[in-house]
């Protein structure tokens, strides 16, 4: 009886102390960084650091949210997600829908190459994608940094819907067309409402990819007016030194939308970012 | 010409404007990064020449260009390996049943994965700084080490420190994958290995492993195409430096054509980024994957 407790404890107790450790590695930067976020400057650059805000103070926030370029790079985010999200699923459920229900020529060989695009790194692209943007005139706009995005939420997109829609028994459809409904028809009022949970992820992807894009909005918008939270983020700094106590303030203004959107819908949120990165 | 049936044409309606997209953004720039990499052009003078393979020459004769391809290769392989063995062994020990509070412990290792890129970067700046930085503080207090370590722009820890950010910011990602597929394993497989005596080690490689070797293989090729063209964690911890010493072959590009204006080059580089990440998937997929279905 002893000893079988004994031995339970052994196994038991370095699985725990190893999950408490992967916990306290994955969260403490974020801890740090809002630790950082409500400290006075006088706390912020200290040596040694301090652990612990002794005299929080919201100063930080404020200088972020109403001296900074913060407010309307998040205006911008929003703009550039929002609508590389929208255009990505006008576009990518009628695709997804298309190539789940009808084996036309070709469609083995053009899923196959949308496969292989999603491979494809952003790098690669970059420099081609500078020049046609260019000579379209659509640097430093946000229309260009949407038409940036959808080169690589696209194809993920409409290998998600495909996915979707083939787990879904088409039996509706067929009723429907019998019914005499129109092929747009099936697609709006039959599929799309039993698509729901599939446009969701595709949407969580898109939004959060638009959202924390970086190597396109950092070469493609120069100017205040166009430029995304990550960049003004990168780019944060006070007059004669680096702001942090400010700089850990964005970032968690940044990162806030991104986590409520984690806790709220966790499920659509981890099946967004995860089939977009594996099933494709 | 043969006619099209009314399924090829409905087909072709709903997928064509998705397809436009990708053959406007995916398929014509990686066919015009080639044709850039065969020519030379003069921005200010605005003329472009064909210069055949030279530019391919020239990045082959730039020692900062083969520190780069070094760098990425090693940059590319302690990142994957060290994200996997971690993710690996996080699923492992969440998988254990007698666990408790699984979903917050996920919820919370979750954490990095979700944050976008660019936050953890910086917030690990900060705490790499050398003076006001948490780390060298920590590690001072425990003894580990007596001077501050100057992490992101020390020549000898600047890629590591790029290494750490990037292998916490995705081992949860291979720990999630995985998880799901340990939870496939049948049970009764386990049980009977341990009436049969097998030591829980044996039982891990002999009934375990086959079962998530797929996803492990898969994870492994995402990983791999995703590390070796990284750009942010990189670019905003070290900007490659110091001298070169964390310049990944994304920051060659981005240099070469952003900070250059050598378009030529930085078309050429891109090539050899595309073809080296392809001929490695290609590969991979060959001896690896294909092997893995068969097992």
């Amino acid at each position: 009886m002893r000893s079988k407790r004994w031995k339970k404890i052994f196994t038991f107790a370095p699985v725990y102390v190893f999950l408490l450790g992967l916990v306290f590695f994955s969260v403490f930067p974020s801890l740090w960084m809002f630790l950082t976020s409500i400290k006075p400057p006088n706390e912020v650059f200290t040596t040694p650091p301090r652990y612990w805000a002794e005299n929080p103070t919201l100063d930080n926030y404020n200088r972020v949210l109403f001296e900074s370029r913060i407010p309307r790079a998040f205006l911008n985010s929003t703009l550039v997600s929002a609508a590389t999200g929208l255009i990505t699923l006008l576009l990518a459920l009628p695709a997804g829908y298309g190539f789940a229900r009808y084996r036309f020529t070709g469609a083995g060989l053009l899923s196959t190459s949308l496969l292989f695009g999603q491979m494809l790194p952003a790098v690669v692209l970059v420099i081609p994608l500078y020049i046609v943007l260019n000579k379209l005139d659509l640097i430093d706009t946000h229309a260009g940094l949407i038409i940036a995005n959808l080169s690589v939420t696209i194809p993920v997109a409409v290998m998600m819907m495909r996915s979707y829609i083939e787990s879904v028994p088409r039996e509706l459809e067929e009723a429907a067309k019998i019914d005499g409904v129109g092929n747009i028809g099936v697609l709006v009022r039959i599929v799309m409402p039993v698509s729901i949970p599939g446009i969701v992820a595709v949407s969580i992807f898109t939004v959060i990819h638009a959202w924390e894009e970086f190597l396109y909005a950092l070469n493609f918008a120069n100017s205040a007016a166009v430029k995304t939270l990550p960049i003004t983020l990168a780019e944060f700094s006070g007059q004669f030194k680096i702001d942090w106590g400010g700089m850990m303030s964005a970032a968690v203004v940044i990162s806030l939308p991104v986590l409520l959107l984690f806790l709220i819908c966790n499920k659509y949120f981890v099946k967004g970012l995860s089939d977009g990165a594996v099933k494709g | 010409m043969k006619k099209w049936s009314l399924t090829d044409r409905i087909g072709y309606a709903y997928t064509a404007p998705a397809l436009a997209v990708v053959a406007l953004l995916m398929a014509f720039p990686l066919l015009y990064t080639f044709m850039l990499s065969f020519q030379k052009n003069d921005v200010f003078a605005n003329e472009t020449k064909f210069v055949g393979l030279r530019q391919f020459a020239r990045l082959f004769e730039d020692p900062v260009f083969v520190l780069a391809i070094r760098n990425t290769v090693v940059w590319t392989a302690a990142c994957v390996a060290f994200q996997f063995l971690l993710g690996l062994l996080a699923a492992v020990a969440i998988n254990q049943e007698f666990v408790k509070g699984k979903t917050v412990i996920r919820l919370l290792i979750m954490v990095p994965w979700v944050l976008p890129g660019i936050v953890g970067v910086q917030t690990w700046k900060w705490s790499y700084h050398p003076d006001f930085g948490i780390i060298n503080h920590a590690l001072k207090s425990l003894g580990i080490i007596s001077h501050d370590i100057t992490w992101t722009s020390g020549s000898s820890t600047a890629l590591l420190s790029a290494i750490i950010v990037n292998v916490w910011k995705m081992f949860p990602f291979v720990m999630l994958m995985l998880e799901a597929a340990l939870q496939s394993v049948p049970k009764e497989l386990k049980e009977a290995a341990y009436v049969d005596g097998a030591r829980p080690l044996r039982i891990f490689f002999a009934v375990t492993m086959p079962h998530i070797m797929m996803t492990s293989l898969t994870v492994i090729l995402l990983l791999t195409i995703w590390t070796f063209n990284a750009f942010t964690f990189i670019f905003a911890l070290t900007a490659g430096g110091p001298a070169h010493k964390s310049e990944i072959l994304s920051l060659y590009i981005y240099r070469q054509g952003f900070q250059n204006l050598n378009f030529g080059l930085a078309s050429a580089a891109s090539v050899v980024l595309f073809l080296l990440t392809m001929a490695f998937s290609l590969v991979y997929i060959r001896f690896f994957m294909r092997k893995g279905e068969e097992a």
